[in-house]
């Protein structure tokens, strides 16, 4: 395992949820992983981009790479939306010579070119190889029942992850339950939370009626938070609660749910910009053992 | 004088190829007479042949038509009329050339490459004679199932001694475990237990249950077996089945038998026929209390039994080692749930001998349930599982529906299918009336079957209506596909038998020798060989018996004595050879090395490994493939050479032709027994000669016939690329490439990548 | 014939690529496609009208593709289905569809102007320096001279022209 990483944010938890942001850098801080800062764009969000023209898509998306790739590390993403987007015009790039040509023709306008050597990494994953590290910062069990959202971009196409059962996935739950935390499964878990492809901003209700059958079906696991890899997911199942006007589930990000297990005060991580209130899960958290003196 | 006779095989080859040109361009060569005709493996063909040997005296003969895997048979019996019936050479102007070269100019010039290859071999051929060896009458069935059983009746009634070795506790396999079978609907005990009874009794059936073959060594009519026992912990000839035991054994745990939907005692048998009819212990879950002992007034429990190894000795070998089916765990169709289950398991809940009575009852409650809802090609026709159809699940399925809506009316009852496939005598009136009967069947592929506490929502398309729905159910089947049991897998290393890419065993030739093997004397019958309903598995065991029943009728067979010959002038005794033969058929006791003809199988790879070149595989010797290079080479000096092992390669390639793929005419075959055959020194003349490229084809690994021919053959590739790098030809240039013979597509892409390559 | 990949015939061949001959029709994508339960979207039907070279770019269903790749993953023949979906955006763009959400032609323009999909806000500056960030990340929206290159690439790359203009003229 790496000990550096060029840490990509995305445009949603830099720009609308920083509480992810923070929480992340605190997390890996902890865990003694060194996280870069490059000049990166917008992935670019692959429901609009990738819809709309694959090969501009492609080449925004390894320039991108290419910050990181200058300085000899591989891409850290927290989001399945950057992951998926970034993996993908990496894919797209190292696999065909043409593409190669098209994105170092483009790239070459502004002076940049790619090898193809630089890998996109999700978070979700780094943590999972670091189990025992983030066993030893935990300060608090946290006791949370918590339901997990993988979220599509995460798990499918498959290729991506070429060791892990789309239809079976544990990482997650062996993280939470690392945590101290009980993951409850609940109906057609693996399902879509209806932000994706562009439907988010291009058919809003066709989203969240898909939002609605998703939290349907969380609620009726009686879970204290619903838990996110992605700060798209988190954005939509977070706003679209305020739009549904039906639940009140709190949604928390993973970085955000280690820190709080790491001890950071909720307050310190702006969870109160979240919509849908976290007070009671800060309550109950309050009340959580502590697992180290 | 050699005789080249050209097929135009209708328009099979003639279309593609300009075959009068061809044979007045051989007409000119000196030394070659050349002759075509419309079919030449008709008698008028055949009798072509043989007036001209008579009547031109030829040394030998080069046939250029099909692939010899088609005709090879008929054209060596009809030269051998004339003389030796090896010295003939063909050339595979069919699949290998006319069938893969859409252009006729190029395809023409590639026939006279090969068939120029073909005639510099012929050159050098020589006599080869066969010899007679005794045969053992005794045959072995690896598997008790429907095949083997049939198969071990069917050769006792003939008047041969059979050797049963069953992995189980009981014979019987799967067809025992079921209600009724289709397409009768009568029950598959009454068809099955007066078969375990004959088998039982049959004073010529030595039934060997809990056994396995571990490894088999000899020859063709005489095959030595060795037989691992594992213990019973009770002993057989005490033992009355009285059941006592079971009775009072405190154990209880999940019966495999029933595949988990009922229970089982630590000492038990799996059903009231079982046969052998005796307790077993199943060591994993005694506890060893000492209850069954102090009950058992035979005083058979043997608590220190032990396996027991032998061997046996048989002329001929019958695997009928059946089917498993394929884990749906963990993946959409959520089989971890109690109330999703197998089509397997569901037999088991409908026998009225079973854990259930025969009551459709669910495993999370016991309760009946009231929709019940099928999966068809449940892992099967998917590329993430099986590609095939697994052919019987729409007929089981639709069999099982039918009984169950009979006994109970008014359960909701659905099938969801991609396509029925209800081919067979019989079948589609099966499926007429269970749609009458009120069987919903819904087109369309579940998508996912999804836990909704003790029930399940099952995810379909209705695609008639274009619709997608989800169908609440509160038992799900799952018609689940057949793969290779794992002693089916297992024979790939235990008798080298050969299996195609959808790991079932394959045999000689799909279609016209479907039981044969590549090994003389073993048969394949049954579920082993490719998923089939009971009726098709009779078939091949009948078929078995008869073919095994030809094979050893006389107390001699008569082999070929294609084997490699040791020149004793220049062999220097070292010893390579035999210490690399897996046969054992070197000899090195008397005052020359000698190659034992009856156990030499014809892999050419000592003649590799020799260091004086002393041994050499006769019908491919060192010289005559190098002479075949220099043919090829000479007709179309930037060929790239593929050697193809006869195994898997070879079929590969003939198989690319039948699917009328396309394949640069760059592209020489040379067939070769085993990719192992294969020297530094043909892998690297060509290039010496100006070929482009250079590639041999050859087994998957951990399936070659001859045991680790492909991985030699990979050491040797490696080093000649070595080779060439320092000969600034570049060892990219060089490379094996793994297939089955099955995989035609692979042997395309193989020369696509080549082409790519050398260019 | 034309050069444009994305006339009909030679989008045939694009569609190819995404496997779609190799589809049975047996509807497992249709069966689990999320935004098919609440929309109508309905890739079975899709694939089939692609393989006919039915020409789809006035599909409105097209948008409603949360692009999940459930139909992918599952889809038994190996089709590219979630793939063929954004091949069919992408020609329905160049074709003068009428259907594609305003809200996309802002965020492509945010980030042709900002580089961000979503900007950042004053009131989320705040809150990230109270969280102790730095007001503005260390981005390329906050830097002039790679914001000055990105928007030239994306003018060389030419998307906006595409969504410009909507009836597809060139
Ligand atoms: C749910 C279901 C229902 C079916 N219903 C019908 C039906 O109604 N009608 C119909 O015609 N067909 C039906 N079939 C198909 C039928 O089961 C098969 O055609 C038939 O049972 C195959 O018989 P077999 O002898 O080839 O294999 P098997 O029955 O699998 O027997 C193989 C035997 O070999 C043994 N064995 C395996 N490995 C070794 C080893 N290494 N050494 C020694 N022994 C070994 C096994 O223990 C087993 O006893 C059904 C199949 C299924 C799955
Ligand atoms: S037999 Fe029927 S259910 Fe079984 S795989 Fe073939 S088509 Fe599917
Ligand atoms: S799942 Fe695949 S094969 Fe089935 S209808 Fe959809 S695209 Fe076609």
């Amino acid at each position: 395992m790496k000990n550096k990483y060029s840490l990509f944010p995305g445009c949603i938890s830099k720009n609308m949820y920083p509480s992810i942001e923070k929480s992340t850098r605190i997390v890996f801080d902890k865990i003694g992983i060194e996280l870069l800062d490059h000049k990166y764009s917008c992935c670019p969000a692959p429901g609009v981009f990738r819809g709309y023209d694959r090969n501009t898509h492609m080449t925004l998306g390894v320039r991108n790479i290419v910050m990181a790739s200058q300085d000899d590390v591989d891409v850290l993403t927290i989001c399945n939306g950057c992951y998926g987007s970034l993996w993908e015009a990496n894919e797209m790039f190292k696999k065909s010579k043409e593409n190669q040509e098209f994105v170092n023709e483009m790239l070459g306008k502004i002076g940049l070119s790619y090898d193809g050597n630089t890998e996109v990494y999700h978070f979700a994953d780094i943590l999972h190889e670091s189990l025992d590290k983030l066993k030893e910062n935990k300060e608090l069990d946290l006791g949370l029942r918590v339901a997990i959202h993988y979220g599509c971009h995460y798990l499918r196409p498959s290729a991506k992850h070429p060791d892990l059962n789309p239809e079976a996935p544990h990482i997650v739950e062996d993280i939470v339950e690392a945590l101290g935390c009980e993951s409850v499964d609940f109906k057609n878990k693996l399902s879509c939370c209806g932000a994706g492809g562009g439907v988010w901003s291009g058919a809003e209700d066709v989203s969240l009626k898909i939002l609605d059958e998703k939290l349907g079906n969380v609620e009726e696991a009686n879970v204290d938070c619903m838990l996110n890899i992605c700060p798209f997911c988190h954005l939509q199942l977070d706003q679209g609660q305020a739009k549904l006007k039906k639940y009140k589930i709190p949604i928390l990000h993973l970085s955000e749910l280690i820190g709080l297990a790491f001890g950071v005060r909720p307050k310190h991580l702006a969870m109160h910009t979240h919509m849908v209130s976290t007070r009671d899960l800060e309550k109950k958290i309050k009340k959580a053992k502590r697992s180290k003196e | 004088m050699i005789g080249v006779f050209i097929c135009f095989c209708g328009n099979n080859i003639g279309g593609y190829v300009h075959v009068p040109e061809l044979t007045e361009y051989f007409n000119k060569k000196e030394g070659v007479i050349a002759f075509d005709t419309m079919f030449l493996c008709s008698e008028i063909g055949q009798n072509l042949i043989k007036e001209k040997i008579e009547e031109l005296n030829l040394d030998s003969v080069v046939i250029a038509s099909c692939s010899p895997k088609h005709h090879g048979g008929i054209f060596q019996a009809c030269i051998g009329e004339k003389m030796n019936q090896f010295k003939w050479e063909f050339a595979n102007i069919r699949e290998q050339c006319a069938w893969v070269t859409p252009n006729k100019e190029e395809a023409t010039e590639k026939a006279k490459a090969i068939i120029n290859g073909a005639i510099e071999k012929a050159k050098l051929l020589t006599d080869i004679g066969t010899t007679k060896v005794s045969v053992t009458k005794d045959v072995l069935i690896i598997g008790g199932g429907i095949a083997g059983m049939h198969a071990s009746l069917e050769l006792s009634d003939k008047g041969f001694h059979v050797n049963m070795v069953e992995k189980k506790e009981t014979i019987g396999g799967n067809m025992v475990r079921f209600d009724r079978i289709f397409p009768t609907d009568d029950c598959a005990m009454c068809t099955g237990s007066p078969l375990l009874a004959d088998v039982a009794m049959n004073p010529l059936i030595d039934i060997f249950s809990l056994s396995e073959v571990t490894e088999v060594k000899g020859r063709a009519g005489e095959y030595i077996a060795t037989v691992v026992k594992k213990p019973r912990y009770v002993d057989e000839t005490k033992c009355t089945a009285c059941g006592e035991c079971t009775t009072h054994c405190p154990v209880e745990v999940w019966s495999e038998w029933d595949l988990e939907m009922g229970l089982r005692a630590a000492i038990y048998k799996p059903m009231a026929q079982a046969v052998p009819l005796k307790n077993r212990i199943e060591r994993d879950s005694c506890i060893r209390c000492g209850t069954c002992e102090n009950v058992c007034k035979a005083g058979a429990i043997m608590y220190d039994d032990e396996p027991r190894e032998f061997k046996l000795t048989v002329g001929a070998i019958v695997v009928a080692t059946g089917y498993d089916l394929v884990d749906l765990s963990n993946t959409e169709y959520h089989l971890e749930h109690p109330n999703v289950i197998t089509g397997l398991q569901l037999e088991r809940l409908k026998v009225p001998s079973g854990p259930t009575e025969g009551e459709i009852l669910r495993p999370s409650d016991g309760k009946k349930p009231k929709h019940l809802l099928f999966v068809q090609c449940a892992g099967s026709r998917d590329r993430r599982h099986n590609v095939y159809c697994s052919k019987i699940c729409c007929m089981y399925a639709t069999k099982n529906a039918r009984l169950i809506k009979a006994e109970n009316p008014e359960m909701d009852i659905t099938l969801c299918y991609i396509d029925m496939r209800t081919a067979g005598r019989g079948y589609e009136e099966f499926f007429d009336t269970a749609r009458e009967m009120g069987i919903k069947y819904l087109r369309g592929n579940v998508s996912e079957i999804v836990p909704d506490g003790e029930d399940l929502i099952v995810r379909v398309e209705d695609t008639f209506a274009n619709e997608p729905k989800a169908i609440k159910a509160d038992l799900v089947v799952l018609s689940t596909g057949l793969i290779p049991s794992q002693g089916t897998r297992d024979m790939g290393t235990i008798i080298h038998l050969v299996s195609g890419a959808d790991n079932f065993l394959a045999p000689v030739h799909v279609k016209i020798a479907p039981v044969d093997t590549a090994n003389k004397g073993i048969y394949i019958a049954g579920t082993s060989e490719s998923p089939k309903p009971i009726q098709e598995c009779i078939t091949d065991a009948g078929m078995v018996a008869s073919r095994i029943a030809t094979f050893l009728k006389d107390p001699e067979i008569e082999i070929e004595l294609v084997t490699s010959k040791i020149n004793p002038e220049v062999c220097i005794k070292c010893g390579t050879c035999a210490d690399n033969c897996v046969y054992d058929a070197i000899e090195t006791t008397g005052e020359f090395y000698k190659v034992l003809d009856v156990s030499c199988q014809s892999c050419g790879k000592c003649s590799v490994t020799c260091p004086t070149g002393a041994i050499d595989l006769s019908l491919y010797t060192e010289d005559q493939i190098t002479r075949q290079i220099d043919g090829i080479l000479a007709s179309d000096r930037d060929s790239i050479i593929a050697f193809s092992c006869y195994q898997c390669g070879y079929n590969a390639a003939d198989l690319a032709g039948t699917a009328k793929a396309k394949i640069s005419p760059k592209i020489k075959v040379i067939r070769v027994p085993c990719s192992g055959r294969v020297t530094m020194q043909h892998m690297l003349y060509p290039f010496y000669k100006g070929a482009k490229g250079v590639f041999l084809a050859a087994c998957l690994e951990g399936q070659c016939h001859y045991i680790d021919g492909n991985l030699q053959a990979k050491e040797k590739v490696a080093l000649a690329k070595k080779s060439l790098d320092i000969m600034g030809v570049g060892g990219h240039k060089l490379n094996l490439f793994n297939m089955s013979s099955a995989e035609g597509p692979k042997f395309v892409a193989a020369a696509k990548r080549m082409v790519e390559i050398c260019q | 014939m034309s050069e444009d990949p994305y006339e009909i015939e030679q989008f045939k061949k694009i569609l190819e690529d995404s496997k779609i001959l190799s589809c049975v029709q047996c509807g497992k994508c249709t069966a689990g496609c999320p935004a098919g339960r609440q929309s109508r979207i309905r890739i079975r039907e899709l694939i089939h009208l692609a393989q006919d070279g039915v020409d789809l770019k006035d599909d409105p269903s097209l948008w409603y593709c949360t692009t999940c790749y459930n139909c992918q993953e599952r889809c038994p023949k190996g089709v590219d289905t979630t793939e063929a979906v954004i091949y069919l955006r992408n020609r329905a763009v160049r074709k003068g569809d009428h259907n594609f959400p305003p809200l996309h032609v802002t965020a492509i323009k945010s980030l042709r102007d900002k580089g961000d999909g979503f900007p950042l806000s004053p009131e989320v500056e705040k809150i990230r320096s109270i969280i102790g960030l730095p007001i503005r990340p260390d981005d390329l929206a906050h830097d002039e001279k790679y914001l000055k290159d990105f928007t030239k690439l994306i003018d060389e790359l030419g998307i906006l022209k595409l969504v410009e203009n909507k009836d597809g003229e060139q």
